[in-house]
């Protein structure tokens, strides 16, 4: 399957981790190998719940798997692309420059490397049409508030001058 | 966006074994077999100190043997008995030897007070110069060793004034 092997703690022989069972000794391995690969049987368990949609759950996994070999390319690639789908771009290009780091001669890397940076720089675009959008909008409102208060002072002036004018004429007939 | 990020990577190939396997049941069952392991080793060390205690005993006594017969052997008269006694003695010297490997030592007790830790005293004889209880000769060698007293010293010790007097006594 991988042929990775180990030395049996019990008597020195080698034993492979596809059948961890010393064929000197006859000692059960499993947990050895267990071990050994902790990092697949996470990775492989966030991949089923990355599937589920279950993103969270699957982002813990893999930073599990990442804790167990922090070199495990597959993971950061999977979990760059957990980041992508939760919006988390500079987590995501984060991870995916990792995996060029790991696996240069990836050709899935690159690839995958420039859909995210693509994503984020039309995520970051949307996001600045958005905040132009709202600026407009609060500009707007502005306006429309400083032309009704601009209207109300010309009105109540207007008024202000008929009264003085009033009182003033009212004056003028008595003298 | 969702189909741009799909998860279509294939499993990592895991034997099912190491998928199934439980380290910290594992770990558990080794470290009670460790500490039953820590146990038997123990009780063997103790029970081989014991077994390599009585085989430098065997080995003091055989020295203890060796000493008597140089001292006993008396006036050499000819070459063969000369060759003889050189052998006795080197192989005494070997013994010697083992015994320093294994830090035997002899316990010092002549002209030292009786020292009840280490010797017995087996009988008394009258020295009107020597202070009672001070030991004048070895009826048998004590030893210690690395790990205590090997064994007791059987000496005979002076009985004094007291006892001279009484001995005189008794002769009278």
């Amino acid at each position: 399957m991988n042929d990775q092997v180990i030395t049996c703690p019990y008597c020195g022989g080698t034993v492979s981790l596809d059948t961890p069972v010393c064929p000197d000794c006859k000692q059960d391995l499993s947990a050895l190998a267990r071990l050994a690969y902790g990092h697949a049987v996470y990775y492989n368990e966030a991949l089923a719940l990355a599937r589920e949609e279950k993103l969270d759950q699957a982002r813990d996994k893999l930073l599990v798997a990442i804790e167990h070999r922090p070199n495990f390319a597959p993971a950061h690639s999977l979990l760059a692309k957990v980041y992508a789908r939760k919006g988390n771009w500079a987590e995501a290009q984060a991870r995916a420059a990792r995996v060029l780091e790991l696996s240069p001669d990836d050709r899935d890397a690159p690839e995958l490397a420039q859909q995210i940076a693509e994503s984020a720089s039309r995520a970051r675009e949307a996001a600045a049409r958005a905040s132009r959008a709202r600026a407009d909008h609060l500009l707007k409102i502005y306006l429309r508030d400083v032309a009704r208060a601009f209207g109300a002072g010309v009105g109540i002036t207007a008024l202000l001058m008929l009264i003085i004018r009033w009182i003033g004429g009212g004056r003028g007939s008595q003298e | 966006m969702a189909d741009q990020y799909r998860f279509d990577e294939p499993f990592f190939p895991v034997p099912q074994a190491a998928v199934d396997a439980d380290p910290a049941t594992a770990m558990k069952k080794l470290l009670h077999h460790v500490g039953k392991l820590e146990r038997s080793l123990a009780d063997e060390r103790l029970s081989a100190l014991a077994d390599l205690g009585e085989v430098l005993l065997e080995v003091a006594s055989l020295t203890d043997d060796i000493t008597h017969i140089i001292e006993r052997w008396g006036v050499i008269t000819n070459a063969q008995q000369a060759g003889m006694v050189r052998s006795v003695v080197a192989l005494g010297k070997k013994l010697m030897e083992i015994l320093k490997y294994h830090q035997v030592a002899p316990i010092n007790t002549i002209g030292e007070p009786l020292d009840p830790e280490t010797s017995d005293a087996v009988g008394t004889d009258v020295q009107e110069d020597v202070p009672a209880n001070t030991v004048l000769r070895e009826e048998q060698i004590g030893y210690t060793w690395a790990y205590g007293l090997l064994r007791r010293a059987k000496v005979i010790v002076a009985g004094g004034p007291d006892s001279v007097a009484a001995d005189q006594t008794g002769q009278d």
